[in-house]
């Protein structure tokens, strides 16, 4: 069952027909979505795409220009509830953000303050937050020092100081090389398993989206194009033309086939489109958008003897859906709303 | 204090910062008058012009006149130089510390990528204004008192001999100290803070605060052409001016401050 539709969707934040414009730059156009307590929630979409300005009016750094923002009920747009809102909100901002003239334990101290964390319980929760993300043995380092996976980790950690409710992720492992990006994720990750936070990530990483969120808002040009799990959102445009039409499906061969792609089109059934890889070892098809998933899987089967006729020898068949990339270049790049 | 405090941990750990603050002053405030005015005496000494009476040698404008009065021509070269002529230096101290350390803090701030997350606290618009402030003023006025201490130290090491008393500090200097001194620091404080939201960068946010040097640099040509003299009564003007600029500049500052604009200049 969809998450929003679900009896115990409680939602921490809310954004009702959102729009932000800068002079005559319309940066976010009538974005509505909600999010779920406990969720983890992705805003995916190119640079410029509208992400960083919507984080932004959540956390009440800018006004929005139409519609509102709620944020575990109170709108942004009461300005009395500038304090009450930042408190509850733990801000990754896209770069580290980080005092670098200041130690990591310093840089942890000053944002508890800045949060009203109570003074004789900031000594032991900055000790705990630099324990959980492996940085106790350079607290007293100042952070200028630190390679950019650990300035990103002191962020998180700054982030966490105060026990917010929503933690506010702006492109997370953006400008990280593989291994800290690996190492941040899987921080995020045990972050969100936790239970205790609201995540609403942005990012335009794919990896990212797809390992991390229960639910994705695809955005471009400030405006929501499709939202829901992954699934969900290839289960919506089922019968759209994506170039996965049907499925494809991938059959890998012992041996080279002599066999033209054009020759074998015409051989298999139900197959748009036959392509072989340049070592003419694997066969990727692709099926017309009429059939089903048991129609194909039949298809596939007579797509098999029909190869063995020809004399192929097989090792092995793939049914491949569309990945998470194949949704975000047919949404995004396609400008196409998904409802 | 919250924000006083974690900018004067970052002042203290930055070498950039804290050379020109220390170093300029000095040199400007010690060096400059100390070589510009002992030097000349010790070399004219024992020439027997130097013990003449002022009178007979000198034309001073009236107030001068009156500070210097019984003096030989030595001495009053002396205190009117030592005294007088470059007490102007030393309004230039906390203007040129406060700029370097106020140009950081936004303008700062916002070159390192560091402001978002500080506009997204809970902090005030007043507790962030104020601590910007407060941070760059209160070295301002230690630096201009720790170099004035020093020049008044040499200068009256150097010229007790000739005068068998102290001559600074004097009323005028303390006028300067602690009543002038502290109004510049905060118009130039309150002016670079305000600059500093709104611009990208340290560079421009001191080169507009620099602006604040063309008065001083005003009264220095009018000293050293006669036009103006930085008598008490001259001071107590430039004083009372300089707190209607400062309210202004305060005023202008908590009403022109927006987290808004000073994001949208990142």
């Amino acid at each position: 069952m969809p998450l929003q539709s679900r009896s115990d969707f409680v939602p921490a934040i809310e954004l009702k027909n959102l729009g932000k414009s800068f002079s005559s730059f319309r940066a976010i156009e009538g974005v509505t979505l909600n999010v779920g307590r406990g969720e983890v929630f992705g805003l995916l979409g190119p640079n410029g795409a509208g992400k960083t300005t919507t984080m932004r009016i959540i956390s009440c750094l800018l006004a929005p220009s139409d519609g509102d923002v709620l944020v575990n009920g109170k709108s942004v747009r009461d300005s009395k509830n500038r304090v009450d809102i930042s408190k509850e909100i733990g801000l990754l901002t896209e770069s580290p953000n980080i005092y670098e003239r200041l130690t990591a334990e310093q840089n942890l101290i000053f944002f508890a303050r800045a949060y009203g964390v109570p003074e004789q319980g900031i000594q032991d929760r900055v000790t705990s937050l630099l324990e959980e993300f492996d940085l106790e043995d350079r607290r007293s380092e100042r952070a200028v020092a630190f390679s950019k996976g650990m300035k990103q980790k002191l962020a998180i950690a700054r982030a966490l100081v105060h026990r917010p409710s929503i933690l506010l992720l702006d492109e997370p492992t953006a400008s990280l090389d593989a291994e800290s990006a690996k190492t941040i994720r899987a921080q995020i990750s045990d972050t969100a398993k936790s239970g205790d936070h609201t995540v609403l990530l942005s990012t335009h990483n794919l990896d990212d989206a797809s390992r991390l969120c229960d639910r994705i808002a695809f955005i471009n040009h400030g405006r929501v194009l499709a939202i829901g799990s992954e699934s969900e959102v290839s289960e919506k445009m089922k019968g759209e033309r994506t170039g996965w039409e049907g499925g494809r499906v991938t059959i890998t061969l012992i041996d080279s086939t002599e066999v033209s792609e054009e020759r074998l089109a015409k051989l298999i059934v139900g197959a748009k489109s036959v392509s072989k890889n340049v070592d003419r070892r694997t066969i990727e098809l692709c099926f017309e958008e009429k059939y089903s998933d048991e129609e194909i899987d039949n298809l596939t089967s007579k797509a098999v003897n029909t190869l063995v006729s020809t004399g192929a020898r097989i090792t092995g068949v793939v049914q491949s859906k569309p990945t998470l990339e194949d949704l975000y270049l047919h949404i995004v790049a396609g400008e196409k709303k998904v409802s | 204090m919250l924000v006083f405090q974690k900018d004067w941990l970052e002042i203290k750990q930055s070498k950039q910062l804290l050379v020109p603050i220390f170093v300029l002053p000095i040199l400007m405030v010690v060096a400059l008058p100390v070589i510009a005015v002992q030097i000349p005496v010790l070399l004219l000494s024992g020439n027997g012009s130097g013990n003449t009476p002022l009178s007979s040698t000198l034309t001073l404008p009236f107030e001068l006149s009156s500070l210097t009065l019984g003096m030989t021509a030595k001495q009053a070269f002396v205190y009117s130089m030592s005294a007088v002529f470059f007490a102007p230096f030393t309004m230039l101290v906390p203007l040129i510390v406060s700029s370097i350390i106020s140009s950081d803090s936004f303008a700062g701030e916002k070159e390192r990528k560091t402001v978002e997350a500080l506009l997204a606290s809970p902090l005030s618009d007043m507790e962030l204004l104020l601590g910007k402030t407060l941070v760059s003023f209160v070295p301002a006025m230690l630096v201009t008192i720790i170099s004035f201490a020093i020049y008044a130290g040499v200068t009256d090491y150097l010229d007790y001999p000739m005068f068998g008393y102290a001559i600074l500090p004097n009323f005028l200097w303390i006028l300067i100290l602690f009543g002038i001194a502290p109004a510049f620091a905060i118009a130039a404080t309150g002016m670079t803070v305000i600059v500093s939201t709104r611009v990208s960068g340290t560079r421009e946010a001191q080169q507009v605060s620099g602006l604040l040097v063309i008065p001083i640099i005003a009264l220095l040509f009018g000293q050293t052409t006669g036009v103006v003299l930085l008598g008490v009564n001259t001071l107590l003007i430039v004083l009372a001016a300089m707190i209607i600029l400062d309210y202004t500049i305060l005023r202008i500052g908590v009403r022109l401050f927006n987290r808004e604009r000073i994001l949208s200049k990142l």
